[in-house]
């Protein structure tokens, strides 16, 4: 009895004080040192009386395939960065709850969104990156690119790479259903199909490619970061993809109401302060301090009309690449 | 006939009573197998799982398509090819390494390092020497040669994918001509046999006695080549059954059709490699002294210019080193995340090492007594071992790590990183201790009978100090090795949780390349440094020529 006593006595304090846990499960890259999510953590925990865990996966994709596949045993309370390709997919697993957000506060991100589950924490438009140094002419259209002989592009493999599905959908968007014949037409020029975005433009910046599938804001990162401003992004008047990230609370969530407080962060200047120098895309709310540097280097490209994929709508864009590679 | 006279050893004590004593069966040294069972009992529960999992997953589908029959061909295709030419180019390699003058502590340290070189490592040296802005290309342009090449596709991927495994099947080779007897090297000098008869006829039995373990060991690193695909495969239609399971793991979140496709790799491994996995042993002689000291052949033009290109295929890709520490970044290198994660690396890497070297050398030694009792299990405890191998390491992480969640993530996730870099260690580990573990062992089993020695006396007292070089130098490799694996962890990390080529990865895909570039170069630095204080360590006490 005694000892019970002494237990109680001194795991009392601890529980006393113990701060409230969010836990968050992102790619990689978003919280790694030099992305975002250490001075969104810390920005956070400041207001929050408790403490962010983060938890990676690979990529995009893989953040969905996790929750899948454990149906959330892990429990997160939030799912961070899935692409906007996934969405009706995610949604269709019952695995995520809606947020809690007004559509008064949804009114103020600078691009539409009327989503009761998913919310957008940045965006950016697939564009192909070139070094300006080497490439005086860049192509103005998709179709010019199919046509120059002189250009070596490096591509994502869509199965494996969510850029590399952005590309796919991109497209379809522009030619419908001669999507196989324009892929036919670009095979001369694509050199490497990478099977991740990283590794792609890694080969890229090694000089296996002209250009290089990524996103507009690319440039950005070369020219603020490295102080060197010959990387591009080329702009086509045909209009460029979109793709949008967003995070989601789940059904299952241990700490809901702090997932919600995190969401309603999420679309404030203390989160979205750190995504055009920390994840390089664009924000969702406008304003922000120092971002002219950022808009300079990563113009807005022509936009194409969004599209929500559902999985039909992916395996056919996959299936118009695939027959198309000999 | 060298072999023959040694064989005749037991006629001057007296034939029959050598007979009846060596068919006596062995006992005891329960405490040495403990290992080896447990690692038995892991299988079984793996297995069990597995029945469960499809027995309770109904709505499972399987479609044998197209591309499906690609990456099984593919898989196949290159592997076998760089198997074939790595096994030939390894051999040929171990001759002009044993002809040549070198010192052996600098050869196996350095052929040690080409095997466990990190694979982004080499890919990127390659890269950087045969790339389209490559030095090479680079020459080409500097004295106007219009000539152009691709590394990419192909090509790339049988060029990277034998670099590691020449190096272990020289290491292999080059160990084996080093532990040629003193005895019968002086019986083929004084007889006057040249190297060619040497190879092709007196030694033939001895250098490739246990070949097929050999070619195991390198199909099954050729066929999980999973980085180098994803480098160098230029086209969608070089894609590998590995490559298959990853897509299905991570993007489509189908663990049953990833666990069907891991099963039939395994299965087609099995097929191929079960006729060849049998236990042989030519060493049968007593060994009074190897002749990594004495040599009677001597190297020739030939072995000098194959030296030549080898040296440079070797050593080209480590000039990417210069380019990482040209991007010297102190700041990065003393950060916390850089610390912690060379830390998580050291106790995975000590962690699975020993998981490995506890099971390597328990089942070495039911190997041994298996094979000493005659009993045909012996070869069961070969492809036990080298089983888990066969199954591509990501369908390995799934399973772990779908185990866990129906254990309520009851296992730390490092544990299962150590545990599965474990399972890949081992049969490495057994392949490299082997040959020693069962040197002279009918005659040590003779003596174990004759004066009656308990197992682990033989274990401590004859096994340890036989294999101590050869398991300190094996040891250094797979620890090395694990902390290098880029696979397992990719499913098992957190924010706390990270190791060096994690955090390789993580700059990799934040456009920090040269970071990226840094970190790989220390982390080599480090590699080279360690295995050669490891190297230093196991040639204490030998004199070198």
């Amino acid at each position: 009895m005694k000892l019970l006593t002494l237990i109680i006595v001194l795991i009392l304090p601890i529980s006393l004080v113990s701060k409230e846990q969010l836990n968050i499960l992102t790619y990689d890259s978003f919280t790694s040192e030099w992305g975002p999510g250490p001075s969104i953590q810390k920005s956070f925990e400041e207001i929050c009386d408790c403490e962010v865990n983060w938890t990676t996966a690979e990529s995009s994709g893989a953040l969905l395939s996790r929750v899948k596949l454990t149906d959330n045993k892990e429990g997160f309370d939030i799912i961070l960065g899935i692409d906007d390709s996934l969405m009706s997919e995610a949604k269709d697993t019952n695995l995520f709850s809606t947020h809690a957000l007004s559509s008064s506060d949804l009114a103020k991100l600078n691009i539409d969104w009327d989503n009761e589950t998913f919310v957008p924490f940045d965006y950016g438009y697939f564009s192909f990156i070139y070094n300006s140094s080497k490439l005086d002419n860049p192509p103005k259209s998709f179709d010019e690119l199919a046509n120059r002989n002189d250009i070596r592009i490096i591509i994502m493999d869509p199965r494996t790479s969510t850029p590399g599905l952005g590309l796919a959908k991109w497209i379809y968007q522009l030619k419908g259903e001669q999507s196989k014949d324009f892929w036919k037409s670009l095979q001369d020029q694509i050199v490497i199909t990478a099977k991740s975005w990283s590794d792609g433009y890694g080969l890229f910046l090694e000089g296996e490619g002209d250009a290089v599938l990524s996103y507009s804001t690319s440039p950005a990162y070369h020219a603020i970061a490295e102080s060197d401003e010959n990387y591009k992004a080329m702009l086509f008047q045909d209009g460029h993809a979109e793709q949008i990230e967003v995070m989601a609370i789940l059904n299952s969530a241990p700490n809901k109401k702090l997932a919600q407080k995190f969401i309603s962060f999420a679309i404030s200047k203390g989160f979205q302060d750190h995504i055009p120098f920390g994840n390089w895309m664009y924000p969702v709310i406008d304003g922000l301090e120092g971002s002219s540097d950022f808009y300079k280097y990563a113009p807005m490209p022509i936009s194409l009309d969004r599209v929500y994929a559902s999985k039909k709508d992916k395996d056919l864009w996959i299936e118009y690449w695939s027959s198309s590679i000999d | 006939m060298l072999l023959r006279k040694t064989k005749t050893y037991g006629s001057s004590i007296g034939h029959q009573v050598l007979t009846k004593t060596i068919n006596q069966k062995l006992e005891g040294g329960l405490i040495i197998k403990l290992p080896f069972y447990f690692y038995i009992v892991i299988l079984l529960f793996l297995l069990t799982f597995l029945i469960n999992f499809f027995y309770e997953t109904k709505n499972y589908s399987f479609v044998f398509d197209n591309i499906l029959k690609q990456s099984i061909k593919f898989t196949f295709f290159q592997a076998i090819l760089s198997t074939i030419i790595s096994i030939i180019l390894g051999f040929i390699l171990s001759i002009c390494l044993y002809l040549s003058n070198f010192k052996r502590k600098i050869i196996t340290t350095f052929l040690n390092f080409f095997f466990i070189a990190p694979v982004l490592f080499i890919s990127y040296g390659v890269i950087f020497i045969h790339g389209s802005n490559g030095l090479i290309q680079n020459i080409f342009q500097f004295i106007n040669l219009n000539f152009s090449y691709t590394f990419f596709g192909i090509v790339g991927i049988i060029y990277v994918t034998s670099y590691f495994n020449i190096a272990l099947s020289a290491n292999y080779f080059f160990r084996k001509l080093t532990n040629i007897p003193e005895n019968y090297l002086k019986l083929m000098s004084a007889n006057k046999i040249s190297l060619y008869i040497a190879l092709t006829r007196c030694l033939k039995p001895v250098i490739f006695n246990n070949l097929s373990i050999l070619i195991t060991m390198v199909l099954i690193f050729c066929i999980s080549n999973f980085t180098i695909i994803y480098i160098f495969a230029s086209s969608p239609l070089l894609t590998t059954i590995e490559m298959a399971i990853y897509q299905k793991i991570s993007f489509e979140a189908n663990i049953s059709e990833a666990v069907i496709y891991g099963f039939l790799q395994t299965v087609i491994i099995i097929l191929i490699l079960i006729p060849t996995l049998k236990l042989r042993n030519n060493f049968q002689m007593i060994t009074l002294r190897v002749s990594e000291n004495y040599r009677i052949y001597q190297s020739n033009l030939f072995s000098s210019f194959f030296l030549i290109i080898f040296f440079l295929y070797f050593f080209s890709p480590c000039l990417v080193v210069i380019k990482g520490l040209y991007n010297f970044n102190i700041d990065l290198l003393f950060s916390k995340n850089t610390i912690l994660s060379f830390l998580y690396s050291l106790i995975i890497a000590f962690s699975s090492l020993c998981i490995a070297l506890m099971i390597a050398i328990s089942s070495l030694f039911m190997a041994r007594r298996l094979h000493e009792n005659n009993s045909y299990l012996s070869n069961y405890v070969i492809l036990s071992i080298f089983i888990i191998s066969f199954v591509p390491s990501i369908s390995l992480s799934a399973i772990l790590f779908m185990i866990n969640v129906h254990l309520n993530f009851i296992l730390p996730n490092f544990l299962i990183v150590a545990f599965i870099n474990s399972f890949l260690l081992t049969p490495l580990i057994f392949l490299f201790l082997f040959p020693k573990f069962m040197e002279n062992n009918k005659y040590e089993k003779l003596r174990v009978l004759q004066f009656n020695i308990s197992a682990v006396n033989r274990f401590t007292r004859i096994d340890f100090l036989k294999i101590k070089k050869e398991l300190i130098i094996v040891s250094s490799s797979c620890f090395v090795l694990s902390m290098g694996d880029l696979t397992s962890i990719t499913l098992f990390n957190s924010s706390n949780f990270k190791t060096v080529p994690y955090l390789i990865s993580q700059l990799y895909s934040s456009y920090r390349y040269d970071d990226a570039f840094f970190i790989l170069a220390i982390f080599v630095l480090f590699i080279v440094s360690f295995l050669y204080m490891i190297n230093s360590l196991a040639y204490k006490n030998v004199k070198i020529r």
